[in-house]
């Protein structure tokens, strides 16, 4: 099955005082048609670049996209005109950020914003068409009194209910695809749920296929149908999320799971991995994680080559040198 | 929004009333009126008859409520040099302040705000380099030296426009680009910085990812965002150019109050002084109101009642 949206190598860089840092590093993974592809990893591990280079959507400069590919319906979107490319935006991929406050123009009502995403992909609209398109949007993602509340500004709304008018305006032209980065992090816990059934509800109804980035491995394990982890601005591991719960094929990806609280059993300290991501910028020959893991203790292999991302098993990809042995560590540690 | 602006005019009283003060007692440290005025073999009874009839002979309290007084019923006093009612001298004078104000910021709007504009969208490229060398060198060059410049080029050797004077619109040119210089520089340091703030912010990627047209997303996005600071900075410079710009004037010969307040000083015209002063405040005062006004326009978050 050809994939909906396929990314192939893709690299970009930022160039900072002190060098030149691969942010996102020869990522490949591939999105099918309806299906929910988590993708997780620390802080700066190159999640939110790899999809805002994907969309060329990440501030060049800084960053510049070194090379690689992002299929969509046949087309090559990093050769793309910019005129070409935003009519793939907001159209056929659209994306929710993170924190709403800040990525809902504030000066703007939240009726103009959704009413301006309508209005770029369809010229034909007439001004009612819009208001009526924008209310039902509004009511879908259950904002309450949504034709009143169009006329509102951002700091009128609530944080959870700036995110589902993000969700709104995301979802205007119904797009195939459909990228969350973090989209209920800077959410208060209370509401988070809230806005994930109401994500996934717009989900089901439009079958758009959703990149879903997040850290919390919960969100991952209750919506995604496969995993990708990244480290260090690669792809260390992807697989179906049962396989990478539970036979995972990557060391860091064991030291995420060990991180998680557990439900079953005597509540015991929770682990986290020691040291801190390496700097992208003085990245040696061997392996980036092997600073940090457990199982590489003194071979060399890791301290020398870099290895690259192979089968582990069907349909699972590791880059560890000893992938085999990751499971029995992982069952050693007790995280499994 | 009438609400807030009552209680702005309510809040501005004190405001004057200490601007009165001081501008009152200020000018009084300049010395007698009385030996400047009179010729020095005045005899002390001519003094003193000087001093009656302008009321300086009474004691400091009694001088500034008899000004406030006339003040509150619309008399802002006679100059002692002219003799002229204050009143009649600054709608004399005001005409040219307004024109010479309105040329240089109309001028400086036009340049400043779309090379602000340009050096904020395409900062570190060439562009944005040469827009701020030229920024640079309008805050850094003094007023009086680019005006007497502009004036050995262009009126001296070149004889294509007049040194001075005001009347036809060829004296309008140096003066207004002298004035314009400096405010062109400032507004485009303010526009560029306002412009890469907000271009650098997460809504503007949210834009962006929704397929905006360039345009839209320039002109609704950035730009609508940006307009806080750039209107502070606007306001503040046209209240300084409306109340007069007095090297500019006095190097073009310029007739405007910016003069006028300087010469009144030297020649300790204390009721001249006191009421331009005065004047003057009122000017900063409503153009303030006006640019808190707009920002309200500009960003709902601050919209009043």
């Amino acid at each position: 099955m050809t994939p909906l949206l396929s990314v192939q190598n893709l690299t970009t860089e930022f160039t900072v005082e002190s060098g030149v840092l691969r942010a996102v590093d020869s990522v490949s993974f591939d999105l099918h048609a309806g299906e929910v592809l988590g993708v997780v990893g620390e802080s700066g591990s190159g999640k939110s670049a790899t999809v805002l280079s994907a969309l060329r959507l990440i501030p060049q400069p800084p960053a510049v996209i070194r090379g690689g590919e992002v299929w969509f319906n046949g087309r090559d979107l990093l050769q793309l005109s910019e005129r070409e490319l935003k009519r793939v935006r907001g159209r056929d991929i659209s994306m929710i950020f993170q924190d709403p406050m800040t990525s809902l123009n504030p000066v703007l009502t939240i009726g103009q914003q959704i009413a301006e995403v309508l209005e770029a992909h369809d010229r034909d609209l007439s001004g009612r068409e819009v208001v009526e398109r924008s209310v039902e949007l509004l009511d879908s993602v259950g904002v309450p009194d949504a034709r009143n509340r169009l006329k509102q500004y951002p700091h009128e709304f609530s944080g959870g209910m700036r995110q589902r008018a993000m969700i709104a305006i995301a979802m205007a032209n119904t797009p195939s695809v459909l990228i969350a980065d973090e989209p209920t992090t800077a959410l208060d816990v209370t509401i988070q749920a809230q806005v994930l059934s109401v994500l996934e509800k717009s989900r089901t109804e439009s079958g758009a296929a959703t990149i879903l980035i997040t850290h919390d491995l919960g969100l991952i394990a209750e919506m995604a149908d496969r995993v990708v982890v990244m480290y260090a601005g690669r792809v260390v591991e992807s697989g179906p999320t049962d396989e990478i719960f539970n036979s995972p094929k990557h060391p860091y990806t064991v030291g995420l799971l060990g991180s998680l609280p557990k439900l079953e059993g005597e509540i015991q300290r929770l682990v986290s991995i020691d040291g801190s991501p390496p700097d992208l910028i003085a990245l040696g020959p061997g392996c980036p994680f092997y600073v940090r893991c457990e199982l590489a203790g003194t071979r060399s292999l890791c301290s020398s080559e870099r290895p690259s991302l192979e089968v582990a098993s069907s349909n699972h990809l590791s880059a560890c040198h000893f992938h085999d042995e990751v499971e029995s560590f992982a069952q050693r540690a007790g995280v499994l | 929004m009438t609400r807030f602006v009552l209680r702005r005019i309510v809040q501005t009283i004190p405001t004057l009333i200490g601007i009165s003060i001081a501008a009152f007692l200020l000018v009084r440290l300049t010395g007698d009126p009385a030996a400047l005025m009179l010729p020095p073999e005045a005899t002390q009874e001519a003094i003193d008859a000087f001093n009656e009839k302008f009321g300086l002979d009474q004691s400091l309290p009694v001088q500034y409520w008899k000004f406030m007084s006339a003040v509150l019923t619309g008399d802002l006093g006679t100059s002692i040099r002219f003799n002229i009612p204050v009143w009649d001298l600054f709608v004399e004078r005001m005409p040219a302040t307004v024109e010479l104000a309105a040329a240089s910021m109309s001028i400086a709007l036009l340049v400043g705000l779309p090379a602000g504009i340009i050096a904020g969208l395409k900062n570190r490229s060439w562009m944005d380099a040469v827009i701020r060398f030229f920024a640079f060198l309008g805050q850094a060059v003094p007023g009086f030296y680019l005006g007497l410049m502009l004036i050995v080029i262009f009126a001296v050797q070149l004889r294509w426009l007049p040194t001075g004077g005001r009347g036809t619109w060829q004296q309008l040119i140096l003066p207004a680009i002298t004035l314009a210089a400096y405010l062109i520089a400032l507004l485009v340091r303010f526009t560029r910085g306002a412009v890469l703030d907000t271009k650098r912010q997460l809504h503007i990627t949210t834009a962006r990812s929704k397929g905006l047209s360039s345009w839209l997303i320039l002109r609704s996005h950035i730009l609508k965002n940006s307009m806080i600071p750039i209107i502070t900075i606007i306001g503040l410079q046209v209240g300084a150019v409306l109340s007069g710009t007095v090297v500019t004037e006095v190097v073009f010969n310029w007739p405007g109050i910016g003069r006028m307040m300087v010469d009144a000083i030297y020649t300790r015209d204390f009721p001249v002084v006191q009421a331009m002063v005065m004047i003057v405040a009122v000017i900063f005062i409503v153009v303030n109101l006006i640019v808190d006004i707009a920002y309200s326009f500009f960003d709902p978050r601050i919209r009043r009642d």
